[in-house]
């Protein structure tokens, strides 16, 4: 699963909208991609994909190297709750157990997995400024 | 493959089992079922068919499933031993036989202790049979045992899926 935390290049639903025929390639949200699709490949079994950091340039390592057989964009969409209750834990208007009053233990794996990424994000945009700022010197 | 969880302890699913005689399905429809539950996957769902009411289990009903098992005193040779067996069932066979006795031992001491785990998550989770009260008692009274050993190795596929992030989630 990716999440989109800083827009830019990567894969958004208003890509979709904007240009017609492309949800249709990308499998009109969660299912395989079409031939056809911009930037993708086809592996040995004629299935299509497209490398993670097509979709998420800025991703990090263990998800750019990936090979994205469908929208991680749909997936997403899904989990919104718990990415919206992850944030509000963190802004400090509810705790994890006023979202969750009994949770079950996928819901506190995948709170960690988003805190982990959410982590990571934030140092490589820190890491990418860094580097742009020492660039200007 | 998608995220099927459940995100509260107080929700279940009710599921069929595909040894049922009064359920039909192909291989591909059964695999297709133990992703989604979703019944409209099968080919054929009796109204006489078996229901199964699970419940999804929290980070503590696991760690005491887990406890109750023997996750304390676990062959940790045993285990070691099995994330490192060949999967392929011919070369697996080749692979245990060169194991030195205290090594099969081991093993098979991993093996029970994972079937352990698999009846205590079953203890947990079940919660009804046909909307009747139920326990792992009824499950294990199931016969013949093929149908018994397969009833619960769905069950706990069901288990994990609703339970359990899983590598998709990640």
């Amino acid at each position: 699963m990716w999440l989109n935390h800083s827009r830019g290049r990567a894969w958004d639903c208003s890509q979709c909208k904007a240009k017609q025929g492309l949800r249709s390639l990308r499998g009109n949200c969660g299912g395989s991609f079409k031939r056809g699709l911009p930037q993708s490949q086809v592996d040995d079994d004629g299935h299509v994909y497209i490398m993670g950091y097509r979709v998420a340039p800025d991703s990090g390592e263990s998800f750019s190297d990936l090979e994205i057989r469908s929208c991680p964009v749909a997936l997403s969409n899904r989990v919104a709750p718990i990415v919206q209750a992850y944030h509000r834990h963190r802004s400090g208007l509810l705790t994890i157990a006023q979202s969750y009053p009994k949770p079950t233990c996928a819901i506190i794996e995948a709170l960690e997995v988003l805190h982990y990424n959410h982590e990571d994000a934030q140092y490589r945009a820190q890491k990418t400024a860094m580097m742009e700022a020492s660039k200007n010197v | 493959m998608a995220l099927n969880f459940l995100t509260s302890t107080d929700q279940s699913i009710t599921v069929v089992v595909s040894c049922d005689p009064d359920v039909k399905a192909s291989d591909e429809q059964t695999a297709k079922y133990l992703q989604s539950a979703n019944m409209s996957d099968l080919e054929h769902v009796a109204e006489t068919a078996t229901r199964f009411t699970i419940k999804a289990l929290s980070p503590a009903d696991r760690e005491d499933a887990e406890q109750r098992a023997g996750a304390y005193t676990r062959s940790e040779l045993g285990r070691l031993l099995w994330i490192e067996a060949p999967s392929d069932r011919a070369e697996r066979a080749r692979w245990h036989h060169e194991l030195t006795d205290d090594e099969r031992e081991a093993m098979s001491s991993y093996q029970s202790y994972i079937n352990r785990v698999y009846y205590e998550m079953i203890r947990a989770s079940l919660t009804h049979i046909n909307n009747e009260p139920a326990t792992l008692d009824d499950i294990q009274n199931i016969r013949p045992d093929e149908a018994r050993s397969s009833t619960i190795s769905e069950l706990v596929v069901h288990i994990q899926r609703i339970s359990l992030l899983g590598i998709e989630g990640k």
